[in-house]
Parts: C-alpha cells; sequence; structure tokens
C-alpha cells in the first residue's frame, strides 16, 4: 500500500510539474490545477464552472468517499511536504490546534463576496504559482514563489505541520469524512459538531477578509487585462493568481503585476506589449484559467474582445518623414489602421480606426519608430 | 546579331494584345491588355511581324533584376537581347528616383551582421562608389543618372544587345514554349524568337503573357521627386521653419522626395496609373512651391519628378515553390538555392517584433523563380513566388539584383544544355553563380 503510495505521488509531481512549467501547451497547460476539489468548489461558488472542472467534480466525490484520498494518490505539495518533514526532528507548532477545515471554511466565506483567498492557501495553486516565477522577472518572481516555500518550509520547524494541521484542500477532506461519518454513525456527532463550529468561524473570517481585501482594491484603468477578463474590481477579486494563464500564452504578453501601490492587485495577470501581441485566434488564457477570472471564449468571440485601443503619435511615425512603412496596416488583422495618403508636405499619416481596433497590439509591436501605444479600455 | 526574317502569325488571337475579351479563358490576360472598365472590344486582324533577333536569351525590362540578369548570360557566354519601353536601365532604382539601395547586409545564424548582396549587384555598388555616386556604406544610396551610366557601361562590356524604347506586348507559345516575344517600337510591332526568356519586367508581364497564374496585389503606389539647392537653405532666415524636403543623394545639393501615395492601387490598370500620375505630379509641384514660399528655402526647386511611377507590387507568380516568412525566419537551407538576400523592415513573426538588426540573411530557392508551365521562362524581380509577408523584403532592389543575377545565369545554363528551365543542371548554375562572385552561403 504504501510502496503504490508513493510512487502514485511521485508521478502526480512529476506529471503537476510538467504542465506547471512555463511551456504553451495548449488547454494542457496547468492542468494539473483542475484535479483540487477546492479549486472546483471556489468555481461553483462564484459561478465560474468550464468543461474542465469535471475533473475537479470527479475528485470531490472520491475525496467524500475515502478519507484524505487526495492527500494519499495525488498531491505533490504533500510528497514534498513529508519529505521535508524527513529531514526534521522538530515539532515547534505541536500544541497548535487544527486550523485546516477554519481555512477551507475561510476560502469559501471569502469566494461568496468573490474574493479569492484561494490563492493564498491552497497548495496546488501555490504550487503552480511557484513555477510562473520562471516567467517573470526577479520580485514577481520570488512572490509567485514564496507560497510554495512557506508551504514547503513550515515542516521542517514543526513537522507534518502543514498536512495535518494547517492546509485547508487537508481540512477540507476531514470535513467531508465527519461528515459522511455523522451521517453513518451516530457516535460521531459530536466531532462533527466541533468541525462545524470550526468551519462556522472560518467562514465569518473569510467575509471579514474579503470586506477587508475589496476595500483595498484600487481599481486602475491603465491595466490591460487577458480577453474576456472580468470588470476589473470583479477580475481581481476572483483571480487565484496561479499563473496559468501567463504559462499558455504563446506570445508571452501575459506577465505577473508586480506594483507596490497595487497590493490587491498583485501578481493579477496584465498584457505587457513589449514583444509581442495578441494573436487573433488564441484563446489560450480563457481555455486555462481555472477561477473564470478570465472566462472561456472562442475563435470567434476573441473578434469582438477589446483589449485596449491603439494610439498612435503621428510625429513620430516613419511616414512623417517620408521613409517607406506601412507596417501597422500591414499587420492589422483588425482592418483598424488606414494610412491617409496626404497632399499637406505630401506626408501619409496613419489613422486608428476606434470602431475597429480591439487593442491587440500588433501595430504598436511592429512599428519601427514606437509611434504606437496600447492604452487600456474605458471601463463600461 | 540582329537578324531580319518573317514570322507568320497564324492566329489573331495571339496577337491581340489590344484585343480585350476575345481571349477564351483568361481574365488575367484581359485585365493585362485594356483595363477591365472598357467592355466593349474590338478583333485586331492577324498580320506578318518581322523577327529581328533569335538570341540565346531574351531578357524583357531592363531594372534591377534585368540587368543583372542580361549582364550574367551575357558573361556567361550567352547571345542576350535585353529590351527596355523606357530610355534607361535601373527600373525604379534610377527611373523610379528609389535610390537606396536594400537590404545589403543581414545577420547570421550566430547574430553576426554581414554583407549578403554580392555577385552583379555588388559590382553595380562597388563601381558607383569608385564614382563617388553612393553613400553609405550598408544599404548605398545613388544617384540616378550615375545608376544609369554604370548600367549602360556595364551592359555594353558584356556584349549585350540593347534594345531601348520597346514594349513587349505578347508572346507566342508553342506546347508550353516562348516561340516568340512581341514587341511595339518605333520600327512597329517586331518580334524577337529567343531560346530562353528571363521576365525582367517588375509586373511580371511575360509570365502573365505566357498563361502562368498569378495574384495581383493591390499595395500603395507613389512618385518619388528630387529637390535642388537644398544646400542653400537658409536657416538663420527671419521666419525660418523646419519643413521636410527628403533625403540626402551623392550629390549634396540634391535631396530624394518620397511618396507613400494611395493605398491598395491595382498597379496593372492603365487607368489608375494615368490617374495617380497627374495627380501626383500637381501635388508635388504645389508642395514644392509651398516649400519654396517658406522664409530660408526661397532657392530650392523641383529637380524632376520620377520617369517612372512608383508602383511598388503588382503580380506576384504562381511558381514551383512559394518562399514564406518562417523560411526566412528559420535560416531554411535549400539545395536549389541560387541566392541570398537580406531584411530591411521590422516584422512579426509568431506573434512577436523581430527587429531590422535581428532580421536574418535568407536563401531562395530557384524553384521559386519558375513558372510551373512555361519551359523557357525564368521569372526575376518583384514579381517571383513568395507569400505576401514576405513582400518588403523580396520586392527591394538587394533581393531584385539576386533573383536576376540567377535567373541570367539559369538562362544561359539551360541554353548551353538545350534543357528547359525547370530540368537545368542547377549544380552547373550554381558553379557559375559562385565564379560570378554570388553569393550562395
Ligand atoms: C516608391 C517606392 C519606394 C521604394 N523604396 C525602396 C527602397 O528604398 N529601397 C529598395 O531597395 N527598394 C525600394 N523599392 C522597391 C524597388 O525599387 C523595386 O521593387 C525594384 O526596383 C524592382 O526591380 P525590378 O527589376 O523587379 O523591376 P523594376 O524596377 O520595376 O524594373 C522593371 C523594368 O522593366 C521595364 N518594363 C516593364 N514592363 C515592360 C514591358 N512590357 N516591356 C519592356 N520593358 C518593360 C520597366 O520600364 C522597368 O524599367 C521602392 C519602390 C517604390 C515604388
Ligand atoms: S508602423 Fe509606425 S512608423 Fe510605420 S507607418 Fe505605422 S505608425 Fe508609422
Amino acid at each position: 500500500m504504501t510502496f503504490k503510495v508513493r510512487h502514485s505521488r511521485l508521478f502526480a509531481l512529476v506529471l503537476a510539474t510538467i504542465f506547471a512549467l512555463p511551456f504553451s501547451l495548449g488547454w494542457l497547460t496547468g492542468l494539473f490545477i483542475w484535479t483540487s476539489p477546492l479549486v472546483f468548489l471556489n468555481s461553483l461558488s462564484s459561478q465560474s464552472l468550464s468543461w474542465l472542472s469535471i475533473i475537479g467534480a470527479i475528485i470531490l466525490i472520491f475525496v467524500t468517499l475515502r478519507h484524505r484520498w487526495y492527500c494519499r494518490w495525488l498531491c505533490p505539495t504533500g510528497l514534498l511536504c513529508d519529505s521535508v518533514s524527513k529531514l526534521s526532528r522538530l515539532r515547534v507548532l505541536k500544541g497548535m490546534p487544527p486550523l485546516g477545515i477554519f481555512l477551507a471554511a475561510l476560502v469559501f466565506g471569502a469566494a461568496i463576496f468573490d474574493v479569492p483567498a484561494l490563492g493564498l492557501l491552497d497548495p496546488i495553486v501555490a504550487f503552480h504559482a511557484f513555477f510562473s516565477g520562471f516567467k517573470v522577472s526577479l520580485v514577481p518572481a520570488l512572490l509567485s514563489m514564496a507560497g510554495l516555500i512557506f508551504i514547503v518550509g513550515i515542516n521542517f520547524i514543526s513537522r507534518h505541520v502543514w498536512c495535518n494541521k494547517l492546509c485547508p484542500l487537508g481540512g477540507l477532506q476531514d470535513g467531508l469524512t465527519s461528515l459522511r461519518k455523522m451521517m453513518t454513525k451516530k457516535d460521531e456527532r459530536a466531532t462533527a459538531f466541533d468541525v462545524g463550529r470550526r468551519a462556522a468561524i472560518g467562514a465569518l473570517g473569510g467575509f471579514g477578509f474579503a470586506v477587508l481585501f475589496k476595500r483595498s482594491i484600487a481599481t486602475s484603468a491603465s491595466i490591460i487585462r487577458p480577453p474576456a477578463a472580468l470588470p476589473e474590481g470583479q477580475f481581481q477579486s476572483t483571480c487565484i493568481r496561479c499563473g496559468n494563464c501567463a504559462r499558455a500564452c504563446p506570445t508571452h504578453i501575459i506577465q505577473s503585476s508586480f506594483d507596490a501601490n497595487d497590493i490587491a492587485g498583485l501578481l493579477t495577470p496584465k498584457i505587457s506589449f513589449t514583444h509581442g501581441y495578441c494573436l487573433p485566434a488564441c484563446t489560450a488564457c480563457g481555455t486555462v484559467c481555472p477561477s473564470g477570472a478570465i472566462k472561456t471564449f472562442s475563435k470567434n468571440d476573441k473578434k469582438s474582445l477589446v483589449l485596449g485601443i491603439a494610439h498612435i503619435d503621428v510625429e513620430n511615425c516613419l511616414l512623417s518623414r517620408h521613409k517607406e512603412c506601412d507596417r501597422c496596416q500591414f499587420y492589422c488583422d483588425y482592418d483598424a489602421v488606414m494610412i491617409h495618403p496626404s497632399d499637406f508636405e505630401l506626408a501619409a499619416w496613419p489613422e486608428i480606426n476606434r470602431q475597429r481596433c480591439v487593442g491587440c497590439g500588433a501595430c504598436a509591436v511592429v512599428c519601427p519608430a514606437n509611434a504606437i501605444r496600447i492604452e487600456a479600455a474605458p471601463q463600461i | 546579331m540582329i537578324k531580319r526574317r518573317k514570322f507568320l502569325v497564324t492566329l489573331a488571337a495571339t496577337t491581340g494584345a489590344l484585343v480585350a475579351g476575345c481571349q477564351s479563358n483568361s481574365t488575367k490576360r484581359q485585365q493585362h491588355a485594356a483595363g477591365t472598365r472598357d467592355e466593349r472590344t474590338i478583333l485586331e486582324p492577324a498580320r506578318e511581324i518581322p523577327i529581328i533577333a533569335e538570341p540565346d536569351v531574351l531578357v524583357v525590362g531592363g531594372g534591377p533584376a534585368g540587368v543583372a540578369a542580361a549582364i550574367s548570360a551575357g558573361r556567361a557566354g550567352a547571345d542576350v537581347v535585353l529590351v527596355e519601353r523606357y530610355n534607361h536601365l535601373g527600373g525604379l532604382w534610377t527611373g523610379g528616383l528609389v535610390l537606396p539601395l536594400l537590404s545589403t547586409h543581414a545577420v547570421d545564424k550566430s547574430g553576426y551582421h554581414q554583407q549578403v548582396i554580392y555577385g552583379v549587384g555588388d559590382e553595380m555598388a562597388r563601381r558607383l562608389r569608385t564614382l563617388d555616386m553612393a553613400i553609405h556604406e550598408v544599404n548605398p544610396v545613388i544617384d540616378p543618372e550615375a545608376g544609369k551610366y554604370v548600367l549602360d557601361v556595364m551592359i555594353k562590356e558584356s556584349n549585350i544587345n540593347m534594345l531601348y524604347h520597346c514594349w513587349a506586348s505578347n508572346v507566342i507559345v508553342e506546347n508550353g514554349w516562348i516561340k516568340a516575344v512581341l514587341l511595339e517600337s518605333k520600327s512597329g510591332r517586331v518580334a524577337i524568337a529567343p531560346k530562353m526568356v528571363v521576365d525582367g519586367t517588375g509586373d511580371g508581364d511575360m509570365l502573365a503573357l505566357a498563361g502562368e497564374d498569378f495574384q495581383n496585389m493591390k499595395y500603395h503606389i507613389g512618385l518619388v521627386h528630387r529637390l535642388g539647392n537644398v544646400d542653400r537653405i537658409n536657416k538663420s532666415a527671419p521666419g525660418y521653419k523646419d519643413v521636410p524636403v527628403g533625403n540626402p543623394t551623392p550629390i549634396a545639393s540634391v535631396n530624394w522626395f518620397n511618396m507613400h501615395g494611395e493605398n491598395d492601387q491595382d498597379g496593372l490598370d492603365l487607368h489608375t496609373l494615368s490617374e495617380l500620375q497627374q495627380k501626383y505630379r500637381i501635388q508635388i509641384w504645389e508642395n514644392t512651391q509651398k516649400i519654396r514660399a517658406t522664409p530660408g528655402y526661397e532657392e530650392v526647386f523641383l529637380l524632376d519628378t520620377a520617369s517612372q511611377l512608383g508602383v511598388r507590387m503588382s503580380r506576384i507568380l504562381d511558381g514551383q515553390y512559394r518562399l514564406t516568412l518562417k523560411d526566412s525566419m528559420t535560416f531554411k537551407k535549400f539545395d536549389d538555392v541560387i541566392g541570398i538576400s537580406g531584411a530591411w523592415c521590422t516584422m512579426l513573426y509568431e506573434g512577436r517584433r523581430v527587429p531590422v538588426n535581428e532580421r536574418p540573411l535568407w536563401q531562395i530557392p530557384y524553384r521559386s523563380l519558375l513558372p510551373k508551365k512555361t519551359k523557357n521562362l525564368i521569372v526575376s524581380g518583384r514579381c517571383f513566388c513568395f507569400e505576401r509577408e514576405l513582400v518588403e523584403d523580396t520586392r527591394i532592389i538587394g533581393t531584385c539584383l539576386v533573383t536576376g543575377h540567377a535567373a541570367g545565369a539559369a538562362a544561359a545554363v539551360a541554353v548551353q544544355e538545350g534543357s528547359t528551365a525547370t530540368n537545368v543542371n542547377i549544380k552547373r548554375v550554381q558553379n557559375l553563380l559562385k565564379s560570378q562572385n554570388a553569393n550562395l552561403g
């Protein structure tokens, strides 16, 4: 038994790592995140289920029927925690009561108010966030890695403390087991009551957290979000900061935000058009987003999804100096750039059709004179 | 040399370059003839045309591609006739006043920036430099009259029969072979019956007349002009302000002034060409007057408007291989490589920005110069077979010089071997190109 379990988790760890590494693997990108029943319940409570949510739903059934099934068979983070625990003899947090169920309830309490406490607490999300650090600059990288480092590291101070006492995913499974036992055996009532009490306190804590968090959201209109992202305020509170969209983006334009003035938006995805643009036929970010912060969209939907709007600084355009150029018009997939021939000083000039422009960034990226920038679309 | 013989043309239809609508299935042919706006037609009677020459190689069009082709074939020992409708060589490079030779340099796989244009084209640039008539080491800007002079000298040295003021208007094709090319000239309609034909018309007139498939790419058409006395602009004049006066040329007092022009124009429509020509010339004159009315610019004057309208693109051959942007970005190697060219502008590739200094040098395969049906036709210059994403790199003068050089060499080898353009021994072509200092990587 133990032998098999070890191998199953090792296999899960390898698989999860492959999917979590910063390769654009289409819908497989970050696939393992969908196995977390917590992520599933979170999507359920924020009404953002997608077809990949089926994975989480099935696993939820397993963990209800078999105690700590996820921990034993699938959890890559659990395997890491166990390995670290083996290195240590310390049990500093021995006397601490188990907080897992409390934290799980907190997650749901917050989720009802659309606040993703999950991002901070789910071991699977933390596992994925760790790998998103590979693509970004140092500080956001360290921040996104911090979650997993904390979860794994705390076991060195006190052996097995994460899995036994802190993990909300573990807590959720414990809660489900008590619930099942309560229904089948009368004498388990007392424990179940205890669990219920902790859950209620946790949920209240979640509400409180949500209220505080929402107040700290600075809806900055200047940030460009991935296509089909929820409206700004809602987006920040729904995104669980797992980094899946950034991983999946084939042109690497989605990056983790790190703005000290915008703590609430920390590690949320934002678009930067320095090296690439948003491909007209790409639907990757919508497919891999497990929280519903970026809605699933089709290639057809994509045509009308607005990221922002292009602005051309005509004075810097090469055409104003009578140089050969038509790059912005040539590359516009939306027919939104028009170069006007002009008889004034014979200089032609490009213009953006604001009705057609979706802010995909192709013109801004290609412009050899850096005369074009994309601004966030005004929030409706 | 040039001979005289009667050539009997039996089919009325084949002679009817001016007859729109009477040819069976070829709308492209109609487009080549009169503009599509005219619906009424007239039938031209068959007539006998004198054959004035039966050369090994006939090059039609004396632009960068055609001239390079003629020189290469002539130096390889072929008997060559070069036909040009206007009064000068160099095409848009000189007559179109498009003076910068792009793109002489590009980066290789390890990012090393190096010269890519060699062979006949490089020789032209070097001769112009020796005359002090080219500025800049990379992408030289030349003086157009010096360009015309150097090309005339090189054509003369290579013993090529030069026919100016001749407009190739039709071809006679039998069993996939071009038997004769018909020219309109001051001596009336005349025929040339060559073994091999190189299309150097820029617009691909020959490939269309031969019945090959093509796309007609509509692009912006401009008219370049030059301003004189730009060295006499008085910046300290009261009321002086900065006004664009174009870009420098090898002659200090002269600037060239590019024009983007109108988008999406059909370079094969005679009405479009005429309307734009007229409109642009008036605009240029009026703009120059505005410049002259600006304090400090009184002595600036309009030196000339280009004698060739700036048709950037028109036909693109549907050939045996379509060169792609991906080929260029991935340094694709071809067994039948006949030249290497570079890039000059920023591109998007797989959603990424690729700036000029990261744009690689790329190989051109012989097959992209080959039409699918005609056995003795090789296409060169801005109409060879490539995808539109690559157009900014394929239409530039450097690439035209490279494809022209290769087309001429291949035509000469095909004549020596008595083979078709497709079946020519590519190794021999490559060896000839190398012996003529071409760069095959
Ligand atoms: C406005 C403008 C700006 C440009 N800027 C640059 C630049 O900065 N740098 C650069 O490298 N390139 C530039 N280009 C592109 C480049 O100049 C051309 O693509 C290149 O000259 C094409 O060479 P070619 O030999 O294929 O054809 P062309 O130069 O067009 O030459 C074709 C020749 O064939 C003749 N001809 C055509 N049809 C017939 C016929 N039926 N019978 C007889 N003769 C015929 C023509 O008179 C002409 O002389 C520019 C082009 C334009 C229009
Ligand atoms: S790409 Fe930039 S420089 Fe070129 S035409 Fe457009 S705005 Fe002008």
